[in-house]
């Protein structure tokens, strides 16, 4: 199966650019000669004619030319299609409206035409990875009308969203007025959202850094990166890794494949929340390896988590654990055993768990965990994002901006906040009809048989 | 004569003019490696047989070449290709994806004596996403008009057929799915034939999320279709792995090792190997004296002795001391004879209402089997306070057995029992499906592929009565 990943916007672009990287890197790693596989055939086709260079399957969108023309300056431009590249000149003003009503009709048949081009390549399409901000313009409202076109003209396959989430501190105004608007088509559109914090991944960058500086010495594929490393790329390289973690067990084989259709069949119960929290242990492939009780141990703990909630404080409804290279059946049941023993689970499911398990680990390590947790702790960093949204709407602050461009509604903001109270609500009511415990309700009956 | 037995009757007639062959239906993921494991032990126990061939006398020479014979004809088509005997088995390979089919052909290929069959595969490109109804209702329609055709083939290639031994997991969404629709196919296509299912129950801690759906699912649907149910537990084979083993750390492959070990231990000839038309049908054989009611069709599966490759010269046992151990297993539903629990007698079992059995089969293999008196075997498993007081003593434990040894273990039983340890897993699952179902977690994904509530409400009514009929034996 194939997967199409589709960045929108500055943030979206530069995380693509880094997955790219790493995504080529790992592949040579795995496989020395370098020929073309079903696993390389997951982000990758063949381009028919002379040299048949790699060509990755990706739809890069930018309103400004800045990231979209490093690119294809960079050292990754043979790999992309002239003909998937969406550009404009003036960007969007860190304005949704502009991104998803004006460029978002604007740019329509060209995304359509390119996504459409990009498919018919597929053999059988599985996913749509959709990369790009939230806080911002482009990638918040433009990514957002992309993400309706998928699921309009794409319904069968999958939509896989990282959206990365402004911080408390972001330096954009009006980015809790992106984010919130942004959010209901997420709710609404995608089949899972990974939601990722930039304050978080500042964080894991820093560690990683402290620790590499107190390390022997570093593996020759760090000291690569780092030789034409670009600020960010650290942060960005987090994420990259949490993609081709997931996509791992649908390239490579294993004794217990997941493949992308699962993930969603198996975390998500309900169809609004499909919100994921990612953790990843090792927190980058340029530490040390870990042991597997200590991967365990780190990808549940505060410091891993690429989203600032706090799970083990909160109900789990379902968690997968995705694990990459050696590890025994004894160890991985040992290790599910006694978290799950620590872990508060809905009462409908306290054995949750997925379980999937890829031979190859990532590129110079041993051994490698992703762990993606549908939990409610998400309802209380939605409870601040509603907040912050709430602080500028009462005071109608800025909204000229967005109520004159053409085809944006007033009524849209209320909506889009509608939407998030009500998905904060029912993240809640879990928690309070956990916390009640039996004594809430009793259970439905079970059906009893006639003698 | 009661009704049971007169289902029973016209269900062993029926078997007993069927014939030899087996086709056996690999059915996703794990049914596709514990098929692979399967046929790599019968594979290992006709090559056990040809080492002591090599080193015994004319009369032990006959019986393995009259074992040999039929084990192969039963297991495998075998044809002359050249100076070498090529032996393709007897099996049809199916998954929605093309990963793990590949890698089993390969495997079974690489060993030299033994392949799969070149066209006996059937491939979607894109899985079932653990999804029962995706399996069921999309996926096993698509598979099915190419699939029939290949089932159709391996059928015909068979003097004759005893039947199916459909091999799948419970966990996932193509062998629970897509295997349950490929079953009730295969029964409306070949109702003469007989169809055995084994099932691989997923670790109670979770495997999958949805799992207990998946299971649910799956079992009320083949106690419909399907002759009988052999369950493999997860849960019970690692523990049995751990111990007999003596591994501290137990994967995938040794489970389905040991499975296919088994499987292998009853489906093997025995019975007075002598002339093979005297074999009875082994499918037919299990179906007929263990499952004529078609709400009793749990069965558990129990195997002495099972050791690593350098442990094996070390287990020797006597036929006592197995009968005896195995007798205990029953009587205290445990998977390993080790850490029994001996104070558990049979009075105290009936007591307990808890591991009521309906019917057991008994195979022994070995040194002296032939020898044995049905004394030797009744003292041990014919236990008056186990089975229900209608059931004739006749019923109640039937017996094959053979002097060849089974893959060079000198003695070795198996215990096949119709009894309520199933039901007690199948009870577990329920519980925790419907608790789910209840809270409408998952429903969605269901709904997704035409799976809606009121299909839901009937299998777990069907599966509360299978419970219901094994809590009332």
């Amino acid at each position: 199966t194939q997967s199409i990943v589709v960045q929108v916007g500055q943030c979206g672009n530069q995380i693509g650019s880094r997955f790219w990287d790493l995504a080529l890197r790992e592949h040579a790693s795995v496989s020395r000669r370098g020929d073309f596989d079903d696993s390389l055939g997951t982000f990758f086709r063949q381009q028919p004619g002379e040299g048949q260079a790699l060509k990755a399957r990706a739809v890069l969108v930018d309103m400004e030319e800045g990231v979209v023309g490093e690119l294809l300056k960079g050292r990754l431009r043979g790999v992309f299609d002239h003909s998937a590249l969406i550009t404009d000149v003036s960007g969007s003003g860190n304005n949704w409206a502009v991104g998803h009503c004006e460029y978002g009709l604007r740019h329509r048949e060209a995304l359509s035409e390119s996504i459409r081009r990009c498919a018919e390549q597929c053999d059988c399409l599985q996913c749509f990875f959709l990369l790009h901000s939230m806080g911002g313009g482009t990638g918040s409202g433009l990514g957002t009308a992309i993400l309706q076109l998928l699921r309009d003209q794409y319904p069968e396959v999958y939509r896989f969203v990282t959206a990365v989430y402004p911080s408390e501190d972001d330096d954009v105004i009006t980015s809790p007025y992106n984010s919130v608007l942004a959010m209901r088509c997420l709710t609404d559109y995608a089949d899972c959202v990974m939601p990722i914090d930039n304050a978080c991944l500042a964080g894991i960058a820093q560690r990683v850094q402290d620790s590499g500086r107190t390390a022997a010495g570093s593996s020759a594929a760090a000291g690569a990166a780092a030789k034409d490393a670009k600020p960010f790329d650290a942060m960005n390289s987090i994420v990259a890794n949490l993609l081709l973690n997931l996509t791992a067990s649908a390239r490579f084989s294993g004794t217990l494949n997941v493949d992308l259709n699962e993930i969603s069949m198996n975390l998500v119960p309900f169809p609004r929340l499909h919100y994921l929290l990612a953790a990843q242990s090792p927190l980058s492939p340029a530490l040390p390896p870990r042991r597997p009780d200590q991967a365990f141990n780190e990808s549940f703990g505060k410091e891993a988590q690429l989203f600032s909630a706090e799970p083990r404080s909160h109900l789990y409804l379902a968690c997968a654990l995705l694990l990459r290279g050696r590890i025994d059946l004894s160890d991985v049941r040992r290790c599910v055993d006694r978290l799950g023993n620590r872990l508060a689970f809905a009462d409908w499911n306290p054995d949750c768990w997925k379980i999937g398990h890829c031979a190859v680990p990532p590129a110079g390590q041993q051994f490698a965990l992703l762990s993606l947790a549908n939990n409610t702790a998400i309802g209380a960093s939605l409870h601040l994002l509603g907040d912050r949204f709430s602080r500028l709407y009462k005071r109608r602050a800025h909204l000229h901006h967005y109520t004159q461009v053409d085809g944006f509604e007033a009524a849209t903001f209320d909506s889009a906040f509608a939407s998030l109270n009500d998905l904060r609500e029912d993240y809640a009511a879990l928690e309070r009809r956990h916390a009640a415990g039996a004594s809430a309700e009793p259970p439905l009956p079970r059906l009893k048989i006639a003698s | 004569m009661h009704w049971l037995q007169a289902c029973g009757r016209l269900l062993y007639q029926r078997s007993f003019k069927a014939g030899m062959s087996i086709v056996t239906l690999q059915l996703g993921q794990c049914g596709n490696q514990v098929g692979h494991a399967f046929f790599s032990s019968i594979i290992e126990d006709l090559a056990s047989g040809d080492c002591r061939r090599a080193t015994s006398g004319r009369a032990v020479t006959e019986t393995d070449d009259a074992y040999s014979e039929v084990s192969r004809n039963r297991f495998f088509h075998c044809t002359e290709a050249g100076q070498q005997q090529a032996m393709r088995a007897r099996a049809v390979l199916c998954d929605a994806e093309e990963k793990v089919v590949a890698m089993v052909t390969e495997d079974a290929a690489k060993s030299g004596c033994w392949a799969y069959a070149n066209n006996a595969k059937v491939c979607l490109k894109r899985g079932s996403g653990n999804n029962w109804a995706q399996g069921y209702r999309h996926h096993g329609p698509k598979c099915w008009p190419n699939l029939s055709e290949i089932v159709r083939r391996q059928a015909e290639a068979s003097d004759r057929l005893d039947g199916f031994l459909a091999l799948m997991s419970l966990a996932g969404g193509t062998g629970s799915g897509l295997g349950t629709f490929v079953c009730e196919q295969v029964r409306d296509e070949y109702p003469q034939a007989n169809l055995i299912s084994g099932l691989v129950w997923p670790h109670s801690r979770g495997e999958v999320s949805v799992q207990a759906y998946n299971s649910v699912l799956t079992t009320a649907h083949l106690t419909a279709a399907c002759d009988a149910l052999l369950l493999f537990e997860n849960d019970r084979l690692q523990d049995a792995c751990e111990r007999r083993l003596g591994l501290a750390r137990v994967d995938v492959g040794h489970l389905n090792a040991m499975i296919g070990h088994q499987l292998g231990a009853i489906l093997q000839p025995a019975c007075g190997v002598q002339s093979a038309a005297a074999q009875g049908p082994a499918l037919g054989g299990i179906a007929a004296s263990l499952c004529p009611h078609p709400d009793l069709r749990l069965l558990q599966l129990r195997c002495l002795p099972y050791a690593s490759e350098r442990a094996k010269e070390f287990s020797g046992f006597a036929w006592p001391g197995l009968l005896r151990h195995l007798r205990q297993m029953l009587l205290a539903g445990a998977a390993v004879e080790e850490g029994l629990d001996w104070r558990q007698d049979a009075a105290l079992t009936a007591a307990s209402g808890r591991q009521r059995c309906f019917a057991s089969r008994l195979w022994l293999r070995g040194l002296g089997a032939d020898s044995l008196c049905p004394a030797d075997w009744e003292q041990h498993l014919l236990l008056p306070e186990l089975h229900p007081a209608w059931l004739p003593q006749s019923d109640r434990l039937t017996v094959c057995r053979t002097g060849r040894p089974y893959r060079g273990y000198e003695r070795a039983c198996a215990l096949v029992s119709n009894c309520a340890t199933g039901a007690d897993t199948l009870d577990r699952s329920i519980a925790r499906a419907w608790s789910m179902f209840a809270a409408k977690a998952f429903v969605h994904q269901y709904a997704r592929f035409g799976l809606e509530e009121a299909a839901f409400l009937d299998c777990f009514a069907a599966a509360e009565q299978t419970v219901f009929n094994y809590r009332n034996l």
